[in-house]
């Protein structure tokens, strides 16, 4: 009778048989990220095809960082020798005129008959303003970020990150981030869904909260986090607001629904729960420029 | 350069077990090549901290598990390994025996799956596991119990029961 580790060993023959690029290689992969890291975060014009840690940076900060993990679609994700450069992101005062829509998905998604239409891409008007957040505020609009304190980077750490399937049924997802500097930005992503989804995915996300509210990162208790749920229900079709205390930090996160269509925000502002409310609410009424339903 | 030959030596002594973690999780060898290399990638990035941890093997696992398991991500690599020329070649075909594994391992849900492949292919004790994945103790318990289960099933097997069973 075999023990299961006997079983399941020629799985590491077979990666044993793998070429690896050299550790040479790795690093600069590494390097190139951290270049562009470091771009972003000081506010410089980026031109990059790589996914850039924004989030992670601040993450970085942080007493203990979490795991730089795309919690969004990285559809630009380089080859080790790729060249740079296409799409640079853009750093506004003001959202941009023209600006081309959000990633589309590689697939197209069939229409239920009698549900809304769900948006083929989310525009920059149905993001969060710099104005929205505060003053000294810019928003960067790069499309692959790293956001290592996601909420659904959290449910991960619960042990939880399988919670929803929504993601599965996401048609293209926008993202912003809209900082001061380095302790002070929101980053926010807006998703659309098929059918009833975006639903879907507050019903999940609610009844995995009860199982989270005491988290700790990376199982470390010194790096542990807890969520309270502050608030829910008080704009768009629905809301729910997350305060999240960390190492005496507190920041807040939030997912807001209209119709197919939600944000999740990230609010590391220092705000208090009331201004956090107020950015949620503004958020709640961009979506409204990328749903029909509002 | 210290630090970077550190980096160098712990991406050759784990690279093998972070890919079969998460060829065990995907059954896409290819897929856990790229994961796993993106991952020790970000974690060069910042290597003054992850260099510090209790486990930096740990910190990789989790985060080439959270690349290789995003869709479109791995809808992405398989573009680029088109694109690439070279690593079709770098990456060996699965025998038969594998591929029956990676096929069982993958009609066993999530939490069961990575407690089995965690434990028993990653060396991890139960308390580790637990740490891991976020859940008491008792709970890998009966997730390894059920897995290991339903794996026999699956091989048509008969597996040892462990002492902490």
């Amino acid at each position: 009778m075999p023990e299961l580790d006997e079983v399941l060993s020629p799985l590491i023959q077979s990666t044993s048989e793998v070429t690896f690029q050299m550790p040479s290689e790795i690093r600069r992969r590494g390097e190139r990220r951290r270049i562009l890291r470091r771009t972003a975060v000081t506010g410089l014009v980026l031109v990059s095809v790589i996914g850039i840690g924004v989030g992670s940076a601040w993450a970085l900060n942080g007493p203990a960082p979490t795991p730089d993990v795309a919690v969004t679609p990285s559809p630009s994700t380089p080859p080790a020798t790729s060249a740079p450069p296409t799409n640079p992101p853009t750093h506004t005062t003001t959202p941009p005129p023209t600006t081309p829509p959000a990633t589309s998905p590689p697939t197209g998604s069939p229409r239920s008959t009698g549900e809304p239409a769900t948006p083929r891409s989310i525009p920059t008007t149905a993001m969060l303003r710099p104005a929205d957040v505060g003053s000294g505020y810019t928003a960067s609009d790069a499309q692959e970020g790293d956001d290592h304190g996601s909420i659904s980077m959290m449910m991960s750490y619960c042990g939880q990150g399988d919670y929803t399937n929504a993601g599965e049924h996401r048609v293209v997802n926008r993202k912003r981030s809209v900082r001061r500097d380095d302790e002070h930005y929101v980053l926010e992503e807006v998703s659309a869904y098929q059918n009833t989804w975006a639903a879907r995915h507050m019903d999940d996300l609610r009844a995995v909260l009860p199982q989270c509210t005491t988290i700790d990162i990376m199982g470390d208790p010194n790096a542990r986090a807890t969520f309270t749920v502050v608030d829910s229900n008080f704009t768009g079709d629905e809301a729910i607001l997350l305060k999240e205390t960390r190492n005496g930090i507190v920041q807040y996160h939030a997912v807001v629904r209209q119709g197919n269509v939600e944000a999740r925000l990230r609010i590391h502002t220092g705000a208090t729960q009331s201004q956090a409310r107020a950015i949620v609410v503004a958020a709640a009424a961009r979506l409204c420029n990328a749903t029909p339903t509002c | 350069m210290l630090d970077a030959e550190d980096f160098d030596e712990f991406y050759r002594s784990t690279r093998v077990r972070v890919s079969a973690y998460v060829y065990a999780l995907t059954g896409d060898l290819t897929e856990a090549q790229d994961a796993t290399q993106d991952a020790y990638a970000r974690a060069w990035e910042r290597w003054a901290k992850v260099r510090t941890y209790d486990s930096p093997e740990a910190w990789v696992r989790t985060v080439a598990r959270r690349l290789a398991t995003n869709r479109w991500r791995k809808a992405l690599s398989r573009a680029v390994a088109h694109r690439r020329h070279g690593l079709v070649e770098s990456v060996p075909g699965p025998t038969e025996n594998v591929v029956a594994i990676t096929a069982a391992l993958r009609q066993i849900v999530e939490p069961q799956r990575v407690a089995i492949v965690l434990h028993y292919l990653m060396g991890l004790t139960i308390a580790q596991v637990a740490r891991e994945t976020g859940v008491p103790e008792g709970t890998v318990k009966a997730r390894l119990s059920r897995g290991r289960a339903a794996l026999s099933g699956l091989l048509s097997i008969d597996v040892k029961e462990p002492d902490h069973a």
